[in-house]
């Protein structure tokens, strides 16, 4: 996709280092931010966080 | 007015708006700022207190660190410690650290009370200073536990 981490964070509105926690499963989203990175990437919550892992 | 002056004026407006809003910071950097400052003003004029000028340079100081730090683009741990929280999980971290700060209060405020009332072996000011320190806090906790839990 090419896109950065600070690329993806302005998009949705978070910081840098809210992403790079996410990527590495150090914190779990809000619903609403879920939502919205979920929409970001045209997909599903549950195909883009793996919540049963 | 003229084509020209009416650009000029809104990028007036909106350059005056961009600075308004470069230098907004957090309601707790306000508030603190604001107290240091009023509280040496008032120390200045009642008293002349020489290092009421002290007070006031810190909450203008600390005004200025959280401009530039919320300005800035600066990692999470600065931001979060200057209380200038960006996102949710800035906010998240400062909740939890806030809330551990209070469980080291309210503990260590027992804590200091027990030592002191077993070293000086009779009542003294400091002990009588952390007994109302620690009920003061353990009511806080019971207080804003009840109307936290009335909100959620």
């Amino acid at each position: 996709m090419g896109l950065s981490q600070q690329g993806l964070a302005e998009s949705v509105g978070v910081s840098r280092q809210t992403i790079n926690s996410l990527e590495k499963g150090r914190y779990d989203p809000s619903l609403k931010l879920a939502v919205h990175l979920a929409r970001f990437f045209g997909s599903t919550v549950e195909e883009v966080f793996d919540v049963d892992g | 007015m003229s084509m020209d002056e009416g650009r000029a004026n809104e990028s007036g407006t909106g350059r005056g708006r961009r600075v308004l809003s470069a230098l907004r910071v957090s309601g707790y950097n306000a508030f603190t700022a604001a107290l240091f400052i009023g509280a040496g003003i008032v120390l200045q004029v009642t008293t002349g207190w020489h290092l009421s000028i002290l007070l006031i340079v810190i909450g203008a100081l600390q005004y200025a660190a959280a401009v530039v730090i919320r300005a800035s683009g600066s990692g999470d741990v600065l931001r979060i410690a200057f209380f200038e929280p960006t996102d949710e999980r800035d906010r998240d971290i400062r909740r939890r650290a806030t809330a551990l700060v209070g469980d080291i209060a309210v503990i260590g405020s027992l804590i200091a009370l027990l030592v002191v009332l077993i070293v000086s072996e009779q009542q003294s000011a400091l002990s009588i200073y952390l007994a109302w320190q620690t009920f003061a806090l353990s009511v806080t906790w019971i207080v804003l536990t009840w109307i936290i839990a009335r909100r959620h």
